[in-house]
């Protein structure tokens, strides 16, 4: 059992759910360790920016009442990802179907053609707009492992908590390896 | 630059920080309670009201077509608000991984889909309001009118019909597609 985990399990009131105090620390926590993480993560669902506060605003009050019932059975990290990503696919939902915009599956975007030479060295933030971009017409599976990735979760874990198979994270992310070598200048690892 | 440094980069991206605390969520959670109370109740009045406008405009000087275009309104907004109650949308679950999350909506959306024709029955008293108020102000013309509006409904029923099968068959297909992950 990792740190992570007994630090959380302690904090849990015996085997009932947590008391107030302990969810009030809990929510502390999350708003300490994760706001940025949840910043990203509701990027990569919203672009416009005050959209995006109000997606994150939701993910925080749905964090909030979850936490009421969190039992430590698995880490707070894994917690609070799930709860974001599943807030976050209602609003994707609602937004596509509202936009009637369509999103398409990792292997879809593998068929586009590759970006001109001077997209691919494009500037740093110019290559993350297109990163979003690029991220933002995935399906909500697809989003999540690949969000999970660009936040540095192992395969394991991205598994744990999209509730694949580690052969199909693998799969994915080894289709997004080869988009982002398609659409960005990425070099081997030394 | 490597593949780790497009990583790094996507996680040193500075967005503003949100501004909550456990005392502001607090606040909005008690506060959309409230609010959500009155907010459906000054709908509703608003709604009742504008459907009364409305068949004044429409009917004027004609009595039984205004009461059956208002009854009819009322009659609609009962229905969707029981439908609204039975149909209620699930919650991000406490604990559930994403695939099982999103099957979850799929299957709702499908349950939602596959009803459609139990509700069909539910409109047909509107259809009979509008016509009985209609056959009450011009008896002579009634006939044709009913037969007019019959098919025209009949037809958009049938056309509705397509379409949600062809819907219900692709989010079925979504749902095989989304759980073959899982293995």
């Amino acid at each position: 059992m990792n740190a992570d985990l007994i630090q959380e399990k302690t904090a849990v009131e015996g085997k009932g759910r947590p008391v107030e105090s302990n969810r009030e620390a809990l929510f502390e926590r999350v708003l300490t360790e994760y706001s940025q993480a949840l910043a990203r993560l509701a990027s990569g669902y919203e672009s416009v920016a005050h959209r995006r506060q109000d997606l994150l605003q939701d993910i925080h009050l749905k964090l909030w009442q979850s936490l009421a019932s969190f039992d430590g059975r698995c880490s707070l990290r894994t917690w609070v990802y799930r709860i974001a990503h599943n807030t976050a696919v209602t609003y994707v939902t609602k937004e596509t179907r509202l936009s009637r915009r369509s999103l398409v599956g990792l292997e879809e975007l593998d068929s586009m053609p590759a970006v001109a030479d001077d997209e691919r060295n494009a500037d740093a933030q110019r290559v993350m707009e297109r990163l979003g971009v690029l991220v933002r017409t995935l399906k909500p599976i697809d989003r999540q492992v690949v969000l999970l990735q660009l936040e540095g979760l192992q395969p394991a874990d991205i598994a744990t908590i999209v509730g694949i198979s580690p052969g199909n994270v693998s799969i994915k992310l080894h289709r997004f390896n080869d988009l982002l070598k398609k659409h960005f200048t990425i070099e081997k690892q030394p | 630059m490597t593949q780790s440094e497009l990583i790094e980069r996507w996680q040193q991206q500075n967005f503003d920080a949100p501004r909550i605390s456990k005392e502001y969520v607090a606040h909005l959670l008690k506060r959309f309670d409230d609010e959500d109370k009155r907010v459906k109740m000054r709908v509703l009045a608003v709604r009742l009201i504008a459907v009364a406008a409305l068949s004044l405009l429409l009917f004027k000087e004609r009595f039984w077509s205004a009461a059956s275009f208002v009854a009819s309104g009322i009659y609609i907004r009962l229905m969707v608000m029981r439908a609204k109650q039975i149909y209620k949308t699930p919650e991000p679950s406490e604990n559930v991984d994403a695939l099982t999350y999103y099957r979850q909506r799929l299957e709702f959306v499908l349950y939602v889909r596959r009803r459609f024709w139990r509700r069909v029955p539910y409109f047909l008293p509107v259809f009979g309001l509008l016509m009985a108020g209609f056959a009450m102000e011009s008896p002579d013309t009634f006939p044709t009118l009913l037969i007019t509006q019959a098919s025209v409904l009949s037809v958009v029923i049938v056309l509705l019909g397509i379409e949600n099968r062809h819907y219900t068959k692709q989010v079925t297909r979504e749902i095989e597609a989304v759980w073959s992950l899982r293995d």
